[in-house]
């Protein structure tokens, strides 16, 4: 089959996005509104920025921008990724030793390339989406509808933080697009922004805004309510290991853009060069 | 050369974290004169015939943090709280604000959310706690009376977001009756994060609202 | 073997023949001389041979003829009275059927050999395959024998498309390789690909079809099959019908299909001749089987050491009851655990029949019984380890894979939890999406969906949705293709 990144899978890419926010999202009720917006503006600019991607592409120097730029998203998701990690199950492990964990399977996904990461992203995002919906569905007898807030003027504030987190990565992938992916782009950020918003929805519903504001992962904290019966009862951890999953992945795609001026082995860029050849 | 270097590594590996632990299926706090008492009822089964087995053991502090580092001082192995679904807590905790007890609970890691918390009626809760034999009794009870609507469905997330909301909350009560057995005790309610009154009988139950 | 030049003296052959095979006692020469005054010299191996078809197609009309002289043509077409011979100036082709049970007649005045197909050696009876057995549907399978086994691809495949290239391959064993496909189905650029593949080959011997199969598959350090093996002619010719080439090795009784997708590791012959309905339930079992087999020992260890609050409470009283006075750590437990399941495996394997049944019963029950009373092992991991061992049996074309993966998970799952347990099935799932057989991706119709496949991918359609106007294995999509 032709070396090709399919609209599919870029989608998924980028759904991985905002999939990757939701452990780390703090629950008020405004992050509901937030993170739905956040998303939206998101998809937006980078519909528009898939479409400058080929000339963003052709100048050498600009690609080592993007380098740079991808440089910060990765290193805080790794430093997110391993906090998380050891404030929730190693506590006895030092953060240094999660992050290199962490750092070895990002470098391992991305050395697939930009093409088969995105590929790889498809059953991911699957995979964490229906984790999310059936997370979400089993808590739904638990719901108090009066927990629900308005929105409020903190609301624009609240976007901004989850844009400062979502944006730099979103753009930077927008940019290292091939062509005609605008769209998927913007599919797979609104769909993954649904979710994102959803979820969102579902933990101040369960814990409410008070509650969750006491818990450093409140949507994390809120899926061990979610059980089968005896099983599970605390299985935080089912609904996290996707999640990180996705972050993962975006930290592979970003790492494959990080790598794209000094090799051209990874990701999409090589491909029309090898096909002119 | 690498896949030996790998092998080397997987037996390392294969350790693990391996500790012993010391289950916890319920807690009661008490109060005497400005001290605390927490008793854990701690769960121990010995062989795969064997029936799973409490044992009591008690600790007293100042306040809950030293109260959890003091109890887990005295058991064979780490203090284990994920199994934990009853905390019951005297009148004379309750009598004081409680908004404190359930932040801290929420924000402690391994406590489940879902911890059912219960006011014991007209005597202390450890004294509740020790009375019946038969491991995760108290929690079912209180599981079956929320479901049926005779006493309130309040797990500790609701607890903590209903008394931050407007500091009232009702909670299940206990007691002990006359047969020395653990009896649904009617509702006991909240205001300003305090013990304010008991309603008996089927007053009030199911909605955490009313 | 070098070229040899022969003379037209029949003396001076028979003395280089014998001298090329002295000291070999089951080379035989047989000079026949017709009443009118033919002479003639017979070659062949003992026990390699049809004797009947030698003393009556090829002595009886040399000894009978009226000829005084014959060049090789004329034997050939006029006196040899059998369907197969011909005069053959390569010497080394003529060695290579010489040595594989063909005779060989030298006449009088020419130096020119000729051969004549005589091969007679016992064969196995085309059995059904130990290893493929099915509930339904055909029962033949391939034996040792190169062109009965063409012959059983050709009578599944009556279309003058079908074509069967021949090459040889191995300087000591010189053994026959067919290569076959159907001519329009399979993609040219395939059949170049492993024609090179083959030529390419600098090897002393193939004596099995592995042989070949190390060396010409894609990822060869991978635990993943990048090339089909089967020894059913049914397997074989439905792949072919579906564009893909065959590997057909002389002596082997398996032949080898490329490309190899990762979807054809649940698939079973079985599934196309029974029922759709529960065609598709064993193929969904064998899936969740493959996911247990890896997965289990690996989650087990990882709950008990670093997530215990996910097991019920009553559950785990009980296993840490079961756990109590065994020496070892859960997770160097189950890893030795694992080992003996293994070596049970093997052993059961090389011991012959009823043995290797007591074996497994004496292993399986009575050593894992004795194991848990002495509290070498906790009968829960015994248990875990069980449904791993049974459910690695459900896919055996990832037999392999599952084992080695079984013991990365593990010490994934010991070291970091389920969170070891996800990212190493992650690196795993990245490796799959890398992995490509004969160009064609390994996950295809998995992940790189094409719409036009998806009948027969992870669930089979009913065959009256099937399409036969399109094939599985395409490197380029065509139009009508949605991936």
């Amino acid at each position: 089959m032709r070396e090709h990144l399919f609209p599919r899978w870029g989608a998924a890419l980028f759904a991985l996005l905002p999939l990757s926010e939701i452990l780390y999202a703090p629950a008020t009720g405004q992050t509901v509104y937030a993170a739905a917006l956040a998303s939206l503006i998101c998809a937006l600019v980078c519909a528009g920025a898939a479409r400058l991607a080929p000339i963003w592409q052709r100048v050498r120097a600009l690609q080592w921008i993007l380098a740079a730029l991808a440089l910060w998203p990765i290193a805080a998701s790794l430093a997110r990724m391993g906090l998380f990690l050891q404030s929730t199950v190693f506590p006895d492990r030092p953060l240094w030793s999660l992050i290199l964990l962490l750092t070895i399977c990002t470098l391992l996904v991305a050395t697939t390339g930009l093409n088969r990461c995105a590929m790889w992203t498809l059953p991911v995002a699957w995979l964490a989406g229906a984790v999310v919906v059936i997370s979400g569905m089993l808590t739904i007898s638990q719901w108090e509808v009066a927990y629900w807030v308005q929105p409020d003027s903190s609301l624009l504030q609240e976007t901004g933080r989850i844009l400062m987190r979502l944006l730099p990565a979103a753009l930077v992938l927008a940019l290292s697009l091939p062509k005609g992916l605008s769209s998927a782009a913007a599919r797979g950020l609104s769909a993954g922004g649904a979710l994102f918003a959803l979820l969102t929805l579902r933990t101040v519903l369960l814990l409410g805004a008070h509650t969750a504001a006491l818990l450093p992962y409140p949507n994390f904290s809120a899926a061990g309510l979610a059980a089968v019966g005896d099983f599970a009862r605390h299985g935080e951890v089912f609904f996290a290991v996707p999640l990180l999953l996705c972050e993962l992945g975006r930290c592979a795609a970003l790492a494959c853009v990080l790598l794209l001026p000094v090799s051209r082995s990874y990701g999409v860029l090589r491909l029309p060069r090898r096909a002119d050849q | 050369m690498k896949l030996t270097g790998l092998l080397l590594l997987l037996p390392l590996m294969l350790c693990g974290c391996a500790r012993e632990v010391s289950p916890v299926s319920a807690l009661a706090l008490d109060e005497t004169d400005g001290v605390y008492r927490l008793t854990a009822e701690v769960v121990r089964q010995d062989s795969l015939d064997d029936a799973a087995a409490p044992a009591y053991l008690s600790a007293t502090g100042e306040d809950l943090p030293s109260l959890l580092t003091n109890l887990s001082n005295v058991l064979p192995g780490e203090l284990y709280l994920s199994h934990a679904q009853v905390l019951l807590i005297s009148e004379k905790v309750a009598d004081e604000s409680i908004l404190p007890l359930a932040d801290y609970l929420c924000t402690e890691n391994d406590v489940r959310l879902s911890l059912r918390v219960a006011v014991v009626r007209d005597g202390a809760a450890t004294e509740m706690l020790q009375a019946d034999d038969e491991v995760y009794a108290l929690s079912e009870l209180l599981d079956r009376a929320a479901q049926q609507g005779t006493l309130p469905d309040m797990p500790l997330y609701r607890i903590a977001e209903v008394l931050h909301a407007d500091g009232s909350a009702i909670l299940p009560a206990l007691r002990l009756d006359e047969f020395g057995q653990t009896a649904p005790a009617g509702t006991a309610v909240f205001a300003n994060e305090r013990l304010s009154c008991f309603l008996d009988g089927d007053e009030i139950g199911g909605d955490t609202h009313a | 073997m070098d070229t040899i030049t022969f003379s037209a003296d029949l003396e001076s052959n028979i003395q280089l023949m014998q001298s090329l095979f002295q000291g070999d006692n089951t080379f035989v020469t047989r000079r026949a001389v017709g009443h009118a005054g033919l002479d003639c010299a017979v070659f062949f191996f003992d026990g390699m041979v049809n004797n009947i078809a030698i003393n009556q197609s090829v002595i009886r009309p040399i000894v009978c003829s009226d000829l005084p002289r014959a060049s090789a043509d004329t034997l050939c077409q006029t006196i040899l009275q059998i369907n197969d011979s011909r005069v053959e100036t390569d010497s080394s082709k003529m060695f290579a059927s010489f040595l594989y049970g063909d005779t060989v007649v030298f006449t009088a005045g020419d130096a020119r050999p000729v051969v004549v197909n005589t091969k007679g050696f016992s064969l196995r009876s085309a059995s059904e395959p130990e290893n493929e057995r099915v509930l339904s549907g055909p029962r033949e399978g391939f034996t040792e024998c190169f062109m009965p086994n063409l012959a059983l691809i050709r009578r599944r495949l009556n279309d003058k498309r079908l074509k069967f290239t021949f090459l040889r391959i191995g300087s000591r064993t010189n053994t026959i390789v067919c290569l076959c496909y159907l001519d329009g189905v399979c993609e040219k650029k395939l059949i170049r690909h492993l024609r090179r593949k083959l030529e390419a080959l600098d090897i002393d011997s193939v004596l099995d079809a592995n042989y070949l199969a190390e060396r010409i598959r894609d990822h060869r350090f991978s635990p993943f099959p990048t090339l089909g093996t089967t020894e059913r002619p049914d397997v074989v010719a439905a792949r072919l019908v579906e564009g893909r080439c065959a590997i057909v090795v002389d002596g082997s009784p398996v032949v080898l299909t490329a490309p190899f997708l990762f979807q054809e590791c649940f698939q079973s012959n079985d599934d196309y001749y029974i029922s759709f309905l529960q065609a598709n339930l064993s193929r969904v079992l064998r899936t969740l089987g493959f996911v247990c087999t890896i997965t289990f020992p690996a989650v087990y260890a990882a709950l008990l050491l670093y997530h215990r609050e996910l097991v019920p409470a009553r559950l785990l009283f009980a296993i840490s009851a079961a756990q109590r006075g065994v020496p070892l750590p859960i997770g160097w437990e189950t890893f030795l655990l694992l080992l003996v399941l293994e070596a049970l495996k093997e052993a059961g394997a090389r011991t012959p029949g009823a043995m290797g049944q007591t074996m497994s019963i004496v292993g399986g029950l009575v050593l894992g019984q004795a194991a848990v009373s002495a509290r070498f092992a906790a009968a829960p991991t015994v248990i875990v380890i069980a449904i791993a061992g049974v459910t690695g049996l459900m896919a055996p074309k990832l037999q392999t894979a599952s084992l080695w993966l079984r013991f990365a998970l593990l010490a994934a799952g010991a070291a970091y939890g389920l969170y070891g347990v996800g990212l190493a099935l992650a690196l795993v799932l990245a490796w799959l999406c890398r992995m490509h057989s004969c160009s064609v991706p390994y996950l295809l119709n998995l992940v790189p969906r094409v719409q036009a496949e998806q009948e027969d991918a992870w669930l089979r359609a009913p065959w009256f949705f099937m399409r036969h106007d399109r094939f599985a294995v395409k490197r380029n999509l065509s139009k009508g293709d949605k991936p």
